[in-house]
């Protein structure tokens, strides 16, 4: 059986092993994406105010700071009374070092979970990789089949990826102009989502581009460091293979190929 | 923290305009030119796309590290990067990025 399956694994040819392999990274990072394990604040953001740093902005105290960004909000369980929340005893506050509460200033407007969130619950990893993959993979077959014109399809992608780089640079560019000037505004967390969701978008295009222009790409590499491919490698290979059978001199199609 | 945005934009805007007079003076390849760039737009995009792509795992499984805040720092340093190159990506793509958007053009025009 062991055997069976090495067998099987070893008729595939490398490169869509290699394909395959790097079809599944969307996969894995999606099922390592997950929510269950949030704790602490990711980026170390001690009493982040309203409306938080971040899209995983979360109030479920409403007491106008991010619970992930409270060292001991997301350990233990306030309970109010009269007004004022009160802390188990037994647990370790770090309130002490915290420089940027204002209790006083707590808005009660920040009770819904997850507002702070821009467009949606989280990141869509998975979903857009899926969506961007099948349109590749279905304009492509389009266009092997001749129904769809090669122009038209570097088209689709390259303008494609240009308004996934475009969205993230420019989203990019106001989250540095943000952090800098320290300005926060109720759309930040919206930004951050967008620049997230559109990076998604550049990087999976950016693949396809890569795809796309691969010869281009293998000719770079040969300009700047003299790499040969795997094809040239084999045609060599070839040639010396028909120079040792007997033939001083190898074909004419080959040499022409070499060159 | 602050993210300095004229570090990498400096030595990126200067190199690009050495290998290009370089280029047109005729003392370097126009394929070394390009080559190069592209090699530098590949390299910018791994690093982004490298350290948002950790930055997210670590984001949503709420993990904090010690490298997070320099990761981030280099996330938004090579970002920057990133779209300069882009742009020099564009200006040596000229012809074809203007036939790119000429057709869209044309089509709204007749619309």
């Amino acid at each position: 059986m062991k055997k069976r399956l090495i067998g099987a694994l070893a008729s595939i040819p490398v490169k869509k092993r290699l394909i395959g392999a790097l079809a599944s990274i969307p996969v894995v990072a999606a099922l390592a994406a997950s929510d269950s394990c949030a704790l602490s604040c990711p980026y170390g953001n001690v009493n982040d105010p309203y409306p938080g740093l971040c899209p995983r902005y979360t109030d479920l105290n409403g007491d106008g700071l991010c619970d992930l960004s409270q060292i001991t909000a997301a350990a233990t369980a306030p309970t109010s009374t009269g007004g004022q929340t009160t802390q188990d005893p037994n647990t370790v506050s770090d309130a002490g070092n915290q420089t940027h509460y204002d209790g006083g200033n707590a808005s009660a407007t920040t009770t819904d979970p997850g507002s702070g969130q821009g467009f949606g619950d989280g990141y869509h990893i998975l979903p857009i990789s899926i969506i961007l993959i099948g349109g590749y993979l279905f304009t492509h077959f389009l266009f092997s089949k001749g129904i769809l014109n090669r122009q038209k399809h570097r088209r689709i992608w390259n303008l494609l990826v240009t308004a996934g780089y475009v969205g993230t640079g420019v989203t990019g560019i106001l989250l540095i102009l943000m952090i800098n000037l320290g300005v926060r505004i109720v759309l930040s967390p919206s930004v951050i989502y967008l620049h997230v969701e559109l990076a998604i978008v550049m990087v999976i295009g950016t693949l396809i581009h890569i795809h796309i222009h691969w010869k281009s790409v293998k000719k770079n590499f040969k300009v700047l460091f003299g790499f040969k491919s795997h094809e040239d490698g084999d045609k060599k290979e070839d040639v010396n293979k028909v120079k040792t059978s007997g033939r001083e001199k190898p074909p004419v199609s080959l040499n022409k190929r070499l060159q | 923290m602050a993210y300095d945005i004229l570090i990498p934009s400096i030595p990126v805007i200067a190199g690009y305009l050495i290998t290009y007079l370089l280029y047109k003076n005729g003392l370097i390849k126009k394929s070394l030119h390009i080559s190069l760039w592209n090699f530098i737009i590949m390299v910018a995009f791994l690093i982004t796309g490298g350290a948002g792509f950790l930055l997210l795992i670590l984001l949503d499984m709420g993990i904090t590290v010690p490298i997070s805040t320099p990761l981030l720092y280099w996330h938004v340093e090579f970002g920057v990067t990133l779209l300069l190159v882009g742009i020099f990506h564009f200006h040596i793509y000229w012809k074809s990025s203007r036939y790119m958007f000429s057709r869209m053009k044309k089509r709204s025009e007749r619309t």
